[in-house]
């Protein structure tokens, strides 16, 4: 009973964190209807940046939050206003033109950080790095408890941000229909950009939040990239509702599958949820939940 | 007249093909040409998928990766010639892909692109976990049927060949218009009688299926496979959109010429200008050239990577397709020199 | 035994029923119109008509073969074809290839589906653009390829939705004799439309709806003249 409530309780915790990455690349979806393949790769860059403030400034993670999201908040506008905007206007056979240079940019980015960073692993050990406390028998890790609570804190400003702003309401709308949006005398561009932005900064802070729990390598953004589009699907692409409840699930499985089936199952789980919604739950809980 | 140059062009480009080797006796260049003929099969059969029936695939590792693995598999359990694999190899690539289509093809949209880059996964991580039969992380290595380069020349020859002729032939068709209008607009296909779920399959099976054979060519050819070489995410499946998008989506000639370049380009990135540089270098003992070199090698992964940010960005109909936009940028260089 | 009978159709999407129980019958080789206000759920009929949408309840009938659950391209071959509203060429395809790609519902062979698009795009008056782009085309000739096409694959009844909508006064002539030169062929015709003029003057019979019901059938003048129809959608559209 302990060990299945200890894999709760971290499958939970884990879940939280891939919620936000979930929610950044859906909401890119659902604006811009593609998938973003840099996802991950954006969040290692911002791991990088927290690494190297922790190792050469011995800046504390939680504070590099304040550096690394609003950089890697930048990185994403310009991507969008310089790379993948000016594709919507180039005639091409292709739609997913977007896609794959998303997947170009993943790649550039791996190899830039690979250039100056080398393969090495780095890791970021902070003084709670792995301090726990206890609940009952069940031990909680105190920087995926903080994390945790973070991840939050973030959803719950996102969600006000996109319900109570006229930028958010004006995100939302796009999403729902562009052209309508566009005709509302939305600037559709400047929405894009501003959302891949935002997703951005929110993997940043996913994986300014993570590192002092992980290890880091330049290939690290790849598995990422593949969980958050695994969320996605989950979720349904495009609700960031639907992303919550996806990320808590793979966070679930993951911990469950490491439990009961072994370490080299977890990557692997991940893939088999996504053949399992695409089979019996085509669209995701969005189907269930409808938003 | 056209069609009748057309055809002399194509007879004039096989020959050369089919002689080079006879005047080359360079192996390594040989095995550049092999290579880059067995991407000419992958970059057509990723083009008639997507460029033709518009459906994007992100993981031809899939189905590659199963090709060559059918091939070995069958040395190593069966004992059989892993050259059987060229038959066997594209059958069970289409084994795999015939229900995966028939799932993924009832959802439009992202789906299809986001499930090929998860089977490519799901079968990488299985050839990596079941040991017992594929042989895990060690990978397989068989005894190639040649030492010379010669037979695996003209068979990539003949194979490339092939699969042009065999997309060509299909373009002509019934087929061909009905992937076409599937491209353009299901909805309206739909209305005009196409069975878009059917013939989307169908570009699926066939596209799988050369795949799968350039995968079995890869086992004999090389004579080692693992799970991280042959179902590579970047390696194969971004290399074949790469060659697909190079060359020209959509174009018959496009991904042949695609495939030539890019793996010229990505020997040239990963050898430093076909180690030239380093020769220079050498010779000349400029500082310079000498840590140009070791940069370039050490960062041809990332060259790989901005060109194709660079091409996406600027040329995303390819040589083949922008050939025209090609001319005139030139051209205007010229002009503008001449000023 | 009828030619086409829609029974009891009904849709609803969510809460809102968009169709709400619309019968009617289409007799061979006659120009049916089918009228009514925006949103009264013309095009969702179409929808149902051609397999693009399962109807909730009720069922569809064309030549005593159930149709209604069936996907399109099984209702194309059966000799029911549909244009859109919105219209749809295979933009990047000639406007020849367009045709083409529709001929091959009648024959495999490319030359036999050529020869065919080739007569049809003749037969509706496309000859002069049949090698531009499809997306080169203008509006005018645009809702021309949706017909071209949908008649280059062999239909023995064609629904035309809005095909007049955009075209100017003397586009809209040259569509109505199209249209009568389809019938004069042999293909029996469902049209909705919304300009009031061109139903009038090339329908046999008209079906009036609104809010996903009938209001009234019968020839263009009974339909006109009736205080229903009048009242719903003509008072404004037919003065005007």
């Amino acid at each position: 009973m302990d060990l299945f409530l200890q894999t709760l309780v971290s499958g939970l915790l884990k879940g939280g964190l891939y919620a936000v990455i979930g929610i950044g690349m859906t909401l890119i979806m659902g604006v811009m209807g593609i998938i973003n393949l840099a996802h991950g790769q954006m969040m290692m860059v911002s791991m990088y940046i927290t690494y190297s403030l922790f190792a050469y400034a011995g800046v504390d993670p939680y504070v590099s939050l304040l550096v690394s999201v609003p950089a890697i908040f930048t990185l994403g506008l310009f991507i969008q206003q310089r790379l993948l905007n000016p594709l919507l206007r180039a005639e091409t056979i292709l739609p997913e033109n977007q896609v794959l240079m998303t997947v170009g940019v993943g790649m550039v980015l791996t190899e830039i950080m690979r250039f100056i960073f080398t393969s090495d692993y780095k890791s970021v050990r902070t003084s709670y790095s792995s301090s726990t406390f206890f609940v009952g028998n069940i031990s909680f890790s105190v920087p995926l408890t903080i994390d945790f609570l973070i991840a939050i804190l973030m959803t719950a400003a996102l969600f006000l941000f996109l319900i109570k702003t006229d930028l958010g309401r004006s995100v939302r709308a796009t999403a729902q229909d562009k052209e309508a949006a566009v005709l509302m005398g939305v600037d559709s561009e400047r929405i894009t950009y501003i959302t891949f932005g935002i997703g951005s900064a929110l993997v940043a802070a996913a994986g300014t939040l993570l590192i002092p729990v992980f290890y880091l390598y330049p290939d690290i953004g790849g598995p990422f990239t593949r969980k958050a589009f695994v969320i996605c699907i989950l979720g349904g692409l495009g609700s960031a509702v639907g992303a919550i409840f996806g990320g808590v699930t793979l966070g679930l499985a993951e911990a469950f599958g490491a439990t009961y089936a072994g370490m080299e199952f977890e990557d692997i789980i991940g893939l088999v949820i996504f053949l399992l919604v695409l089979l019996f739950l085509p669209g995701g809980f969005k189907r269930i939940t409808k938003v | 007249m056209t069609v009748n140059r057309g055809i002399v062009a194509q007879i004039a480009v096989l020959a050369a093909l089919a002689v080079i080797p006879l005047v080359v006796h360079n192996d390594y260049y040989l095995h550049l040409l092999i290579l880059a003929l067995m991407w000419v099969v992958i970059g057509s059969a990723w083009n008639l998928l997507a460029g033709y029936t518009g459906q994007v695939s992100f993981g031809d590792a899939a189905f590659f990766g199963t090709g060559a693995y059918t091939a070995g598999l069958l040395v190593i359990h069966w004992g059989w010639s892993a050259w059987w694999g060229l038959f066997f190899g594209g059958i069970m690539a289409v084994v795999i892909a015939f229900p995966f289509g028939w799932i993924c093809f009832r959802l439009r949209g992202a789906y299809f692109a986001l499930a090929t880059l998860a089977l490519n996964e799901v079968l990488r991580h299985v050839a990596t976990i079941w040991e017992s039969f594929t042989q895990g992380m060690v990978g397989i290595m068989i005894m190639q049927s040649y030492i010379s380069k010669l037979p695996y020349y003209y068979i990539a020859l003949a194979l490339a060949a092939l699969s042009i002729i065999i997309i060509r032939l299909v373009m002509r068709s019934r087929l061909g218009y009905y992937f076409l209008s599937i491209r353009e607009d299901q909805d309206a296909a739909e209305s005009l009688g196409v069975n878009t779920h059917f013939y989307k399959m169908l570009s699926l099976v066939i596209a799988a299926w050369l795949t799968g054979v350039a995968g079995a060519l890869y086992m004999n050819y090389m004579g080692f496979i693992d799970p991280h070489v042959v179902f590579s995410l970047h390696d194969i499946s971004i290399m074949a959109i790469l060659v697909g998008i190079v060359g020209g989506v959509g174009t018959t000639y496009g991904p042949a010429v695609g495939a030539f370049i890019m793996v010229l380009v990505q020997e040239m990135f990963r050898t430093a200008g076909f180690g030239y540089i380093k020769a220079a270098a050498k010779f000349t003992d400029v500082q310079f050239l000498i840590s140009a070199s070791e940069q370039l090698t050490k960062g041809h992964a990332l060259g790989f990577g901005i060109l194709v940010v660079l091409v996406i960005r600027y040329m995303p109909n390819g040589v083949v397709g922008d050939w025209g936009k090609l001319m005139i940028a030139l051209r205007l260089q010229k002009t503008g020199r001449a000023k | 035994m009828s030619f086409f009978r829609a029974d009891n159709l009904v849709k609803h999407f969510g809460g809102l029923a968009a169709v709400n129980g619309v019968s009617f019958e289409v007799n061979e080789g006659e120009i049916f119109g089918l009228i009514g206000p925006n949103g009264s759920g013309k095009t969702t009929l179409f929808n149902l008509i051609s397999g693009f949408y399962k109807p909730t309840s009720g069922e569809v009938y064309f030549m005593d073969r159930r149709i209604d659950g069936l996907k399109p391209h099984k209702i194309n071959r059966l000799g029911l074809v549909r244009t859109f509203q919105v219209v749809r060429p295979l933009k990047r395809m000639t406007v020849e290839d367009n045709v083409i790609a529709a001929a091959f519902a009648q024959s495999g062979s490319l030359r036999e589906a050529r020869r065919i698009a080739l007569e049809t795009i003749e037969f509706c008056g496309l000859g002069r653009c049949k090698d531009m782009l499809a997306k080169s085309l203008t509006i005018g000739d645009r809702k021309r390829l949706e017909i071209t096409r949908a008649m280059a694959t062999g239909p023995k009844l064609i629904l035309l939705d809005e095909t007049f909508a955009g075209l100017n006064p003397s586009e809209q002539d040259e569509a109505i004799g199209l249209i009568r030169k389809i019938k004069a062929s042999g293909v029996t015709i469902i049209i909705v439309e919304h300009i009031m003029k061109v139903i009038m003057t090339i329908s046999d019979r008209v079906h009036a709806i609104n809010f996903g019901q009938t209001l009234t059938e019968g020839t263009p003048s009974q339909v006109v003249s009736n205080p229903g129809v009048v009242e719903a959608y003509l008072g404004e559209a037919y003065h005007a």
